[in-house]
């Protein structure tokens, strides 16, 4: 009972450090339930993030199943949607759309693709009806605005359609297989939200050449029933309701989704299609990518937590040892000494550890509420589960500290100064050879944050923090002693006072530590930072990515000069030949204005200048105008005779188009070949006049090529002479020379685009001029627009290839244009924009014959990187790097606090023997402003080490990282910025200590 | 040299009762001047007075006639104190607190090196210099006071018990030490409780009952 009252009275007597030493354990209990507690919420949060930046795709499902009327006539089979019906009903929250197509024909001329005649249940409730009515009896169809206007037809017109299926031709066509049925155009419609989630992932309105017009005709269950069959395709669309992605029930649906899907195998005919499954799966992955992230500081903060708490009371304990030895000196049973030396600690730690337990909560709690507006928190005592492993920690660790006080003898006890150190402590070694062993397994790993790895940042930093606390203060010691030599007192008083005082190394390691964590979580966060703002504006090319329907090359890039003619914000890119012998990827862009529109990575030559290289001034290509062209050649038998054909690749002046127009098989001796290229009417450039073989084998043979005209009535007769050689030159299949009346050329063919030799008008340089990154093109040779092989010259090297990243080349688009053989549009045809371009650019565009079928905006890419799983992990760091550095704050007060009384016994004493007051504040305000300045520094030097160490291992940007220069330090500015405030803040909490009386 | 005169002083702590009243000694230059008295009849109390750190209530404190005034003064007149509780800097070594007093009362750095080794050297404490005063046992503690304040040269020496925890060997070599400061023109004053210690001396003020008598004048 007297120990209690004299345990109170001892905690009363100093309660200052008592409240100080609870609130350090309150902080370290907090850290250990913060961790999981944040866990929970970047669990919820990553799943709003994904679920809020989800494409419609993800958040609906189709069960789809095909029925041909002739098999189910054979067989009688056909599908059965019960069971999936069931299973989809089962499934809350969904709102379900049925809907059923046919392919027909006999509305449009094309018959590479059907008009979809379409049943969708309730379609008259999200259609505008511009002429006419709705849907009502039956033979009422719905007809879209531009294929009305297109066809010259309006409400109440009659339409014949068939019901159609693929031909087996080489090319498939659609052709009727069924009986023509006549219907009556009841409206005229435009969709109301064309992207709305009611439309599901049909692509009702995709449009394109290869495609159609993008307007399917609606008409009602009633009309399609009546229409003789071919290939039906029934689909029910479930589209979730409000609520239904609510974060807690996730699970069901996700099990939902599971039993449906096993419903589906079993009937077999229906297919589920939703990409539900790739969400849950991007929600795993960014879980799966903060539970990585969040320990790696999570560690150092609860290491950290209880090695300020172990110095603290550690230091406490040595300026009441006095107290102690006179206890001891009395020979006091074990029990009441071991109570006195350590119940004034236990009880401060204690009730710390209890309100740390509901502090860590409340934290979290606020964190989650400023960060994740509307996530919520989950309820339950899961992130508790930590704490009382942390408050036994902070225990133990405040016993630890008091084992000197505990079992050393009397003597040991009265002596105030403790014996010089040189060699490393037990504590000490083992946390250097642990860092070892924690850095090693995390690089024969292959940065694998598991085991013993994850430990590896917080012991590298607690190991250099330590080291360097051992090799410093003795040389502080020796340069103060040296001061003292040269009459410096006020500074040698200060370095003594810091490399003698008790706990100086301790307390040096605890703040260089805490300063290196919030180094190192300053190095992640902006790292990261900087890693998202790379792959959001490499990674997307510019500000704005419009992807437009496949044009001709020279339309694109027309539309796209007509709309901005300067060049001040809009730039037409496409893709280079993905396939063939040689598939590297690549852009072409139109160079003049990539400095003004292309995001351009760091360490890289000018996009200006970059442009300058690539866009080589040459002489535009021969020209002709006519329907029909005419080439005159030569076959000049040379061995064998092998089958070559004659081919002509022409691109329209006026952006029709590029063709490649076929002669036919070559004879031999000279003569004229003749075709029709309508594209030409209004003129052609000639961009190669081509041989290919008969066969997939390769033949050899020589022709010579004299002279190319138009020959239409109304053409420009004016022909073509191939004399001057140097005005041509032969692809990587031939060998040219001059010929009498002609250039001749050597060529190795076999059949198809890959298989041609081509001799081309010096027009665009060869080899051309190429922007590359990553090695360079096999042999110097890729495929350029149309497939075909065309040497390349670098002329500069990048660290990377906006979009496509560390492998890849860009070239000119209208030089690649003017070498393409070919008559394919543009591959993947764009228009890249810069934040200058008008609000209505899209319209702009659409006048221009572009019609935008994606929209990609690198601010909206940020943004779904935001809120990915590395990113929202990351403010765990943040969060730790600010705990951490309260914690430093708190154990330096209570140190100063603590060592004030002997400080100014010692500094009283000397005053008394001459001491000048000016030498003795020096020698005050010296000592621990001194301390937190090198400990910042030191701490600063061990986080950014600890980062170069083990900061490659975390998934900054996910598991699985684009292909992009991502950064892998931070900005200097923002590291030295931290520092700064961490120096500030521990000056600040120094200073204002010292200052009390 | 200089003489210190303490002229009906009465001497006393914060606002209650004087400790001493009317207190008059004067301390001249050569000699030793022993303050004896009981415990607790006020020779720390007259000392501290003597070395500017209490000012008196009423009465003079000089050197030479100048008030002693504040600590800062009392050490710019030369005044060295010797605490009873050696006054000692735990953090720093024998050797560091005798050349940072050397230093703070205008010494050269290159003095005080030559000062700390003479004193410690006088006082058998070579061996001990580099140590802690921690490492130290409570009569090196107190020769290394006393070291100090002879390593100090002052004007005027005031040695509050310096004997107290010393065998008879040491007792009597601080006590030569004392004399050789007094000989070299010092005014020493020397308080103690023992007999033996004041019989070397050559005058003695008693203290009993907050007076002074002088029990050889």
């Amino acid at each position: 009972m007297i120990s209690l009252a004299l345990a109170l009275a001892q905690v009363w007597a100093r309660r200052g450090q008592a409240v100080t030493l609870a609130l350090l354990a309150m902080l370290a209990v907090a850290s250990a339930v913060a961790a999981p507690a944040y866990l929970l919420v970047a669990d919820r949060a990553v799943a709003a993030g994904q679920i809020a930046t989800a494409g419609p795709g993800e958040l609906s499902l189709v069960a789809r199943g095909a029925r041909d009327a002739d098999a189910a006539a054979d067989d009688g089979t056909g599908i059965d949607f019960t069971d999936v019906g069931h299973a989809l009903i089962d499934m809350d929250g969904f709102s379900y759309v049925y809907s059923a197509e046919m392919p027909t024909v006999g509305l449009e001329r094309a018959t590479t693709y059907p008009t979809r005649f379409v049943f969708r249940q309730d379609v008259c409730a999200h259609v505008r009806i511009l002429s006419g009515r709705c849907l009502a009896g039956e033979g009422d169809v719905l007809l879209g605005e531009r294929t009305a206007q297109r066809l010259g037809l309006a409400a109440g017109d009659g339409i014949v359609l068939s019901g159609a299926r693929l031909n087996g031709d080489p090319v498939p066509k659609y052709v009727a297989a069924a009986p023509p049925k006549t219907l009556s155009v009841a409206g005229i419609y435009r969709p109301l939200e064309p992207a709305g989630a009611y439309w599901g992932t049909h692509g009702y309105f995709i449009s394109g050449p290869d495609v159609g017009s993008g307007e399917p005709v609606f008409t009602n269950s009633l009309t399609l029933s009546a229409t003789r069959q071919t290939v039906t395709t029934m689909a029910i669309d479930g589209i979730a309701n409000p609520g239904t992605f609510d974060i807690h029930r996730l699970d069901q649906v996700e099990a939902d989704l599971r039993r449906v899907e096993e419903v589906s195998r079993e009937v077999g005919a229906v297919q589920i299609n939703t990409g539900m499954p790739r969400l849950f799966e991007r929600i795993e992955e960014g879980r799966a990518e903060a539970r990585l992230l969040v320990p790696v500081l999570a560690v150092p903060l609860v290491l950290l937590a209880c090695f300020s708490i172990y110095l603290t009371v550690g230091h406490g304990a040595e300026a009441r040892q006095n107290e102690l030895a006179v206890v001891a000196l009395r020979g006091t049973r074990w029990w009441t000494r071991w109570w006195l030396a350590t119940g004034e600690s236990l009880a401060a730690v204690l009730a710390g550890a209890l309100a740390g337990c509901l502090a860590g909560q409340l934290l979290i709690n606020a964190v989650a509420a400023s960060l994740f507006p509307g996530v919520g928190a989950d309820a339950g005592w899961a992130s508790l589960r930590y704490a009382p492993v942390a408050a036994a920690a902070a225990l133990l660790a405040a016993v630890a500290a008091l084992r000197r006080q505990l079992f050393s003898p009397v003597a040991t006890l009265l002596r105030r100064t403790p014996p010089e150190r040189r060699r490393l402590q037990a504590t000490e070694a083992v946390v250097l050879v642990l860092a070892i062993v924690a850095g090693g397994q995390l690089a024969l790993s292959d940065g694998s944050l598991t085991g013993v790895g994850l430990f590896a940042p917080a012991l590298l930093m607690l190991a250099l923090a330590l080291l360097t606390a051992h090799a410093l203060l003795p040389l502080v010691g020796r340069y103060a002693t040296r001061a003292l030599n040269r009459g410096r007192i006020g500074v040698a008083l200060a370095g003594l006072q810091l490399s003698r005082r008790p706990g100086a190394t301790r307390l040096f390691a605890l703040l260089a530590a805490t300063a290196a964590v919030a180094a190192y979580a300053t190095c992640a966060v902006d790292t990261a930072a900087r890693g998202r703002a790379v792959q959001a504006e490499l990674g997307t090319g510019a500000d704005r990515v419009l992807t437009v329907e496949a044009v001709p090359r020279r339309r694109l890039l027309a539309a796209v000069r007509e709309v901005d003619p300067q060049g001040a914000f809009a730039m037409a890119v496409t893709n280079l030949y993905s396939g063939g012998s040689r598939p590297r990827p690549g852009l072409a862009v139109d160079s003049p204005r990539l400095a003004a529109v292309a995001t351009w990575p760091e360490d890289a030559p000018s996009a200006a200048e970059v442009a300058r290289r690539l866009r080589v001034a040459g002489t535009e290509r021969p020209e002709f105008t006519g329907t029909d062209i005419v080439v005159e050649a030569t076959k000049v038998p040379t061995g064998p005779d092998a089958e070559l054909r004659l081919i002509a690749a022409v691109s329209s002046v006026r952006g029709l188009g590029e063709s490649v127009v076929e002669f036919g098989e070559m004879s031999a001796g000279r003569r004229a070949y003749q075709q029709r290229v309508a594209i030409c009417r209004d003129g052609c450039r000639i961009s190669g006049v081509g041989i290919v073989g008969g066969t997939t084998s390769e033949v050899t043979g020589r022709v010579v090529v004299h002279e190319l005209r138009a020959a239409a009535p109304a053409g420009d007769a004016t022909p073509i002479r191939f004399t001057e050689q140097d005005r041509w030159w032969g692809s990587h299949r031939t060998r040219t020379s001059a010929a009498p009346d002609g250039i001749a050329a050597d060529v190795e063919v076999s059949s198809g685009a890959a298989g041609a030799a081509w001799i081309r008008p010096v027009s665009a340089p060869a080899p051309v001029p190429m922007a590359h990154a990553g090695p360079l093109p096999e042999a110097n040779v890729i495929s350029t627009l149309g497939g075909d092989a065309v040497p390349v010259v670098s002329v500069a090297s990048l660290p990377a290839v906006p979009v496509l990243g560390r492998t890849g080349t860009l070239v000119d688009l209208e030089l690649a244009d003017q070498l393409t053989v070919d008559e394919a549009r543009a591959q993947q045809p764009q228009v890249w924009l810069n934040a200058a371009a008008p609000a209505d650019i899209v319209e702009r565009l659409a006048k221009q014959g572009l019609t935008v079928i994606g929209d990609t905006r690198a601010g909206q890419v940020r943004e779904r990187l935001d809120r990915q799983g590395p990113a929202i992990a990351l403010w765990f760091h943040v969060l730790a790097g600010v705990l951490t550095v309260l914690l430093g704050a708190g154990a330096l007060v209570l140190t100063i606090a603590v060592d004030r009384a002997r400080r100014a016994e010692d500094l009283t004493a000397l005053r008394v023997q001459g001491l000048r007051p000016g030498q003795a504040a020096q020698a005050t305000f010296w000592t621990f402003p001194v301390l937190v300045t090198i400990a910042a520094v030191v701490g600063l030097g061990a986080g950014v080490a600890g980062w170069l160490l083990t900061g490659w291992a975390l998934p900054l940007a996910g598991l699985e990282p684009p292909d992009l220069p991502l950064p892998g330090l931070p900005r200097v500015p923002v590291l030295l910025g931290v520092g700064g405030a961490v120096l500030v803040l521990y000056l600040v909490a120094a200073l204002g200590v010292t200052r009390r009386r | 040299m200089r003489t210190l005169t303490v002229d009906s002083a009465d001497l006393a702590y914060g606002g209650g009762e004087p400790v001493l009243r009317g207190i008059t000694v004067t301390a001249r230059p050569g000699e030793l001047l022993a303050v004896t008295g009981t415990s607790g009849a006020g020779k720390t109390t007259l000392l501290s007075a003597m070395a500017g750190m209490l000012p008196p209530r009423a009465g003079t404190v000089a050197v030479d006639g100048a008030e002693v005034g504040d600590r800062d003064r009392a050490v710019a007149q030369g005044v060295v104190l010797i605490p009873q509780d050696n006054g000692l800097a735990a953090i720093l070594t024998a050797a560091e607190n005798i050349a940072v007093a050397v230093i703070a009362t205008g010494g050269s750095p290159a003095d005080a090196r030559r000062r700390t080794a003479e004193a410690l050297d006088a006082l058998g404490l070579s061996g001990q210099a580099n140590q802690l005063i921690d490492e130290l046992s409570g009569g090196q503690q107190q020769r290394t006071a006393i070291a100090r304040g002879i390593a100090l040269h002052g004007t005027v020496v005031l040695a509050d018990e310096v004997t107290s925890e010393l065998d008879a060997a040491n007792r009597q070599r601080v006590l030569e030490l004392l004399r050789a400061e007094a000989a070299r023109g010092a005014a020493v004053v020397l308080a103690t409780h023992d007999p033996e210690a004041a019989a070397v001396c050559d005058r003695e003020l008693h203290l009993a009952d907050g007076a002074a008598v002088w029990a050889r004048p």
